[in-house]
């Protein structure tokens, strides 16, 4: 904490100077209100913003919205909001001086094809303009599905797959234990990875504060650097309602029984429950949620039992209608037991007698700043910082247990520039700074520096152009400071409307964690050595595509991709049969991804198909062997139907058998080898009452209908049948 | 016109033909239920302490086995001290008395094996085994009685002199 707490005052310092009464620039003004078409009512949460400026606001619970300064000229604003027909008004002259009135009516659609994203370029744009793949779930397939945790929403977007809690997006990433990411995961667009072992904690993020997941599926180390190889998760948290909201929501229920009655273990029923509470208030300028989650669960397992407790405040002060501050305080506590891995196929619920008993307790916190400022219609900026501390201790290892404590500050300035029309200009410097204190690893620093820009270019109405690349610098303890540049160009053809062509090339990078290169420990027999001398992995992602739209109905989007990966990190055993983290690997990862929906019956049943197919090739034995962990094939099918109240629901996910896994850990694990193509249904049912007047929404989820039994890591069996019972209110 | 609840009963039934009539893995044969062994084992012709990294009693399921960690970790053979115990592990005695358990059946091979080098996965060779003939040079197999002790097997380790290497 030497390093970090001056750090933080000089972030809270930094904030503090700046010219937070902001009155924002001089000029004309639009104001106006926007209200469903069908039905006139005032819609709030509508993305409003000028076209070609940097001007942008959102209605409010009335529907309506205000710019002012705005200077004088002629503009198309644009009105989109998830679940309506994107509306452009052409040619709207503002005058020096005058303010102009706009009434809109938004048209509700079945299909949601232009969504606004933030991810793909750092800027708003539509997903339908995107230059890479990119795909979106909102706020309503989340809470639908009752994802618990945000790994458990991504297991539904297509090219993604998870190998227990580890990520990989179309087939970037294998099975590590922990020890890295290939993707990056950012929370409102700061990244949140460990500072020791570099993953990705979903759990630190209440998915019920979640407002939509974006997930970009190429190698994005020109704006994001460091671990986004493989591509990125970004978790954008609900925004503050105008008016306040109280939330409650309670569940609970019941995990089946084993489905051979030679895996009956005397477990009894096993059940899971808990409740949120969240209640956001806006005073003045000043609008905040508090967030309260507590869950319990035994587990399907024995020594599988499980106590989470997630507490968050989010505050948002509004300076101006162009300046405001954003600050963000997470703290999570979890009590777990520890199921490294089964006692045979025999007895798949229970561990080796010597885990019985083993504890991990984790303990972190986040706290986030945000400032961002809209200095002219053609220049904003804004400043982030973070700071995120894990603590775990457990009772796993040898001779006592392990603990550990890690800190990454971060601090990043991001401007948006727009010289003209045709220009976009995204730019910005960020830094980072890492401290360790482990009984596996030591005590290590780390720290990484890096510039970036980007231009994304309006060659004419069917052609664009985004060209930029970043810089960066890092250093991890004493192994050798390593630096990049990674580069990037995308070009998105536009040959008319409904219809978008993409292509786009990007280096992406990883330098290797604390954890990869310098765990000390002994385990199960085995001892792990450290490696001071890993390199950064490094990759170069190509990808095609097209987008098609058939008119309110159906939306179609095909890629084709390849990865070269270079150096990547895996952990084996050296020439004295010591386990080591090693840059052992080169590869290339080639594949297609189907993403579709359709919409066959007005607004009330639709279909999502994503079907990715990954050609996985380690290219280290002569391109013989497939990379570990990575299955070729990989299918989400989802039905969901609207009647009246009812919404029922349907999700089907197919992920062919992964070819190899790693063999020598294998032989650890009585039946270590066994596994099977994952076949899983999972089924729901919702009935609102708000229809009716009463704030109340019940949700029935029945995950693994056919009671299907299978593995995502080696000597893990997957849950069983489990039924849950949801009851939500908002008032 | 198809309508919505056909539609769903349609995907339902192709849903649970695609995944309900295979269950996914099921469960294999529980591993034989435990047994003991014991006896003594003599030494004679300690070797060095630098080429004495680990000493162990093994028992293998197979002769020629492929290899003393692989089949350890395996489950195709028991060891005695158990993986990751070294402290029972007795060096320059005449001789050690042992007893353990290990899941009952029949091992071709009962040896002691003696770790050379500090390479865990390499550096292993049989310094002694248990064979009723030694004129044959070749091991006898031993039947571990479920939930019984198989009681007084000895072993003769003369590190000048091993027995043929099989891993």
């Amino acid at each position: 904490m030497r390093v970090v707490t001056p750090i933080l005052l000089w972030l809270l310092h930094l904030l503090a100077a700046l010219p937070l009464a902001e009155a924002g620039p001089a000029g004309g003004g639009v104001s106006g209100r926007v209200v469903e078409e069908r039905t006139q009512t005032p819609l709030p949460g509508v993305n409003v913003y000028l076209k070609g400026t940097l001007l942008g606001s959102t209605t409010n619970g009335e529907g309506e919205f205000r710019f002012a300064g705005v200077p004088a000229g002629t503009y198309s604003v644009t009105f989109s909001i998830v679940g309506y027909q994107r509306k452009v008004v052409p040619a709207v002259a503002i005058e020096e001086g005058q303010t102009l009135h706009l009434n809109v009516e938004l048209t509700p659609v079945a299909i949601q094809t232009e969504p606004v994203i933030v991810t793909a370029t750092r800027s708003e744009q539509s997903l339908q303009e995107s230059p890479v793949s990119v795909s979106v779930l909102d706020a309503a397939g989340i809470a639908f599905r009752n994802s618990l945790t945000v790994d458990d929403a991504l297991r539904y977007i297509s090219g993604v797959n998870m190998t227990e809690s580890q990520v990989s997006i179309r087939g970037s990433s294998g099975y590590s234990r922990g020890a890295g990411s290939r993707v990056l995961m950012l929370v409102d667009g700061i990244p949140l990875m460990t500072g020791d072992t570099g993953e990705i904690n979903y759990e630190t993020v209440p998915a019920g504060e979640v407002e939509r997941i974006e997930v970009v599926k190429v190698a994005s180390s020109a704006l994001y650097g460091a671990n986004a190889l493989g591509g990125v998760i970004n978790i954008i948290t609900k925004p503050l309602p105008e008016k306040p909201e109280t939330r409650l929501r309670l569940y609970g229920g019941l995990y089946g029984e084993p489905s051979h009655d030679e895996w009956d273990w005397g477990g009894g029923t096993r059940s899971l429950g808990g409740l949120l509470l969240s209640h956001s208030r806006r005073i003045g300028d000043l609008g905040f949620r508090l967030y309260l989650s507590r869950d319990i669960t035994d587990g399907y397992r024995r020594n599988d039992s499980r106590r989470r407790l997630n507490a968050a405040l989010k505050a948002r002060y509004e300076f101006s209608a162009f300046s405001a501050f954003t600050a963000s305080f997470n703290y999570f506590d979890q009590n777990r037991e520890s199921f490294l891995y089964w006692r045979g196929l025999d007895k798949p619920h229970v561990p080796p007698e010597e885990q019985l008993g083993q504890t991990i307790h984790s303990r972190r916190f986040y706290a986030s700043a945000v400032y961002s400022q809209v200095v002219s219609s053609s220049f904003s900026h804004s400043i982030r910082g973070l700071w995120y501390r894990n603590r775990f201790t457990d009772t796993v290892s040898e001779g006592g247990g392990n603990e550990s404590l890690s800190d990454v500050v971060r601090g990043e300035w991001q401007v948006n520039w727009r010289p003209s029309e045709s220009h976009a200009v995204t730019a910005g410097l960020d830094g980072r700074i890492d401290q360790v204190e482990a009984t596996l690893f030591g005590t290590r620093s780390g720290e990484g520096f890096a510039l970036y820009a980007q231009d994304e270019i309006t060659l004419s109405q069917r052609w664009s152009l985004t060209i930029g690349a970043r810089f960066d610098l890092q250093r991890v303890d004493s192994v050798e400071t390593t630096s990049q540049i990674s580069p990037k160009g995308a070009i998105v053809f536009t040959p008319h409307a409904g219809t978008t062509v993409r292509a786009s090339a990007g280096r992406g990078f990883r330098a290797p964690t604390v954890a990869e290169a310098f765990t000390s420990t002994v385990a199960a027999g085995i001892v792990v050595v450290p490696n001071p001398f890993l390199k950064p992995e490094r990759s170069m992602a190509y990808e095609i595509g097209i987008k098609q739209v058939f008119g309110a109905f159906a939306l179609l989007d095909v890629a084709a991709f390849q990865t070269d990966f270079a150096d990547l990190i895996e952990s084996g055993f050296n020439q004295f049969g010591q386990a080591q983290f090693n840059n052992v690997t080169d590869a290339r990862i080639r594949g297609v991804e189907i993403t579709s929906t359709l919409a066959p019956l007005a607004r009330t049943l639709f279909f999502d198909l994503g079907y990715t197919y990954v050609d996985p090739q380690d290219l280290t034995g002569g391109g013989q062997d497939v990379l570990k962990y990575r299955p070729r094939h990989i299918l989400y099918l989802s039905a969901r139907a609207r009647f009246g109240e009812v919404e029922i629901g349907l999700d089907y996910r197919h992920l062919s058998r992964v070819e190899r896994i790693d063999e020598e850990f294998a032989t650890i694990i009585r039946d270590g080898d066994q596994r099977v193509p994952i076949n899983v249904v999972d089924a729901r049912l919702g009935y609102d009452l708000a229809t009716v007047g009463v704030p109340l929404q019940l949700l029935l989820n029945l995950y693994n209908l056919f009671q299907y039994n299978y593995v995502e890591i080696m000597g893990n069996i997957a849950p069983p049948r489990t039924l849950l019972l949801t009851i939500e209110s908002r008032f | 016109m198809i309508t919505k609840s056909r539609l769903l009963c349609i995907l339902s039934l192709a849903l649970a033909l695609a995944s309900g009539c295979d269950r996914g893995l099921i469960p294999t044969e529980p591993p034989p239920g435990p047994g003991a062994l014991s006896g003594v084992v003599h030494y004679t012709s300690w070797p060095p302490l630098d080429s004495l990294f680990d000493l162990r009693i093994v028992a293998f399921r197979n002769f020629p086995p492929e290899g003393i960690v692989s089949s350890v970790l395996s489950g195709e053979a028991a060891v005695y001290p158990p993986v990751g115990d070294t402290a029972l592990v007795p060096f320059f005695v005449d001789s050690l008395r042992y007893a353990f358990s290990l899941p009952s059946g029949r091992y071709e091979y009962l040896a002691v094996a003696q770790q050379y080098g500090p390479n865990l996965f390499t550096d292993w060779r049989p310094v002694g085994q248990y064979d009723l003939d030694t004129n044959l040079a070749l091991p006898s197999p031993i039947a571990i009685p479920p939930g019984d002790t198989l009681r007084e097997i000895t072993i003769h380790v003369d590190f000048a002199n091993p027995p043929p290497a099989p891993f």
